[in-house]
């Protein structure tokens, strides 16, 4: 096909919409539009019941649970690595070391006070 | 026909046949843009049913400070566009699907408007296939200005941008179109 050709096919097709007639939605759009509107309102007006109701959306649940796996995650990870787990467990024992009276075997040292 | 301002004040105040009469008077302008977005008449019918449900239920949000039909516009355009946007999604989504997709190029013409006259039906096809090609807005720009005959003031309005970006979105749309079409037309000889 030459340019010039082209270019007038190109044209044409950009204009191929010019005069073409509207399209017509099918018949009874009003009355299908009413029944939704009054299964809507019917479906529940208060505020607690729109919440719960978009609240127990799959996609909502599903985003919930997700976002507290990931917070777990997070704050394991974190805790981890500050070693504050680590850290809590080693002190506990420096105290216990440092106490003689809170450990057993220092209580069976007393108790044994003969060699 | 009632005035624009007595139109809200009713509407607000939940008159049914001043919402019987919005629907009458701008179902086919809402069913004609969202079809030459969406093109496809079932999706077009039911982004008609949801806009008029937006309409009647955030009435009182309307501030009246544009046109009711451009405001109609705006809603129809939002919720063609979401759909768009949806349908691509779920048709780039799976791996699978990315694997056996059929090359863009050879996908059928698919979208055959009922308006279109039969010695122009090819042409028309071609013009909606190229169309999904575009950007979003010039896309929305082309169906407001050349599908529903919007002037760019008009369109600016709806498209709630300057006078001078609505005609360069035009003219982008018709380079964007051009190219497209060029490129279709020389891999069909």
């Amino acid at each position: 096909m030459n340019k010039n050709k082209l270019s007038l096919l190109i044209e044409s097709t950009i204009n191929s919409m010019d005069g073409a007639a509207k399209a017509t939605p099918a018949p009874y759009l009003q009355t299908r539009i009413n029944a939704r509107l009054q299964a809507a309102n019917e479906e529940g007006n208060s505020v607690w019941e729109r919440v719960s109701m978009f609240l127990s959306r799959p996609g909502i649940a599903l985003a919930t649970l997700a976002f507290i796996i990931i917070l777990n995650i997070l704050l394991y990870n974190f805790s981890e690595s500050n070693g504050s787990f680590n850290n809590t467990l080693q002190n506990l024992q420096a105290s216990a070391d440092d106490n003689p009276m809170s450990n057993s075997s220092a209580l069976f040292d007393i108790e044994n006070f003969q060699p | 026909m009632l005035n624009q301002p007595e139109l809200i004040h009713r509407l607000k105040n939940g008159d049914p046949s001043v919402f019987t009469d919005i629907v009458t008077q701008w179902q086919n302008m809402v069913y004609n843009t969202a079809l030459s977005i969406v093109q496809n008449e079932t999706d077009a019918e039911d982004i008609t049913q949801d806009v008029f449900i937006e309409v009647y239920e955030k009435a009182e949000q309307f501030r009246g400070d544009a046109l009711l039909s451009t405001w109609i516009y705006r809603i129809t355009i939002n919720k063609a566009l979401d759909l768009q946007r949806k349908k691509k999604r779920q048709k780039n989504g799976g791996l699978l699907q990315k694997i056996f997709a059929v090359n863009e190029e050879d996908e059928p013409v698919d979208f055959d408007h009922p308006g279109v006259q039969l010695d122009n039906k090819e042409k028309a096809g071609m013009l909606f296939k190229a169309l999904k090609k575009l950007p979003e807005n010039q896309q929305v720009a082309f169906t407001l200005h050349k599908m529903e005959g919007l002037t760019y003031q008009e369109m600016a309005e709806v498209m709630e941008i300057s006078l001078s970006a609505a005609e360069g979105l035009m003219v982008r749309a018709k380079a964007g179109l051009k190219k497209t079409l060029e490129h279709y037309y020389s891999i069909r000889d």
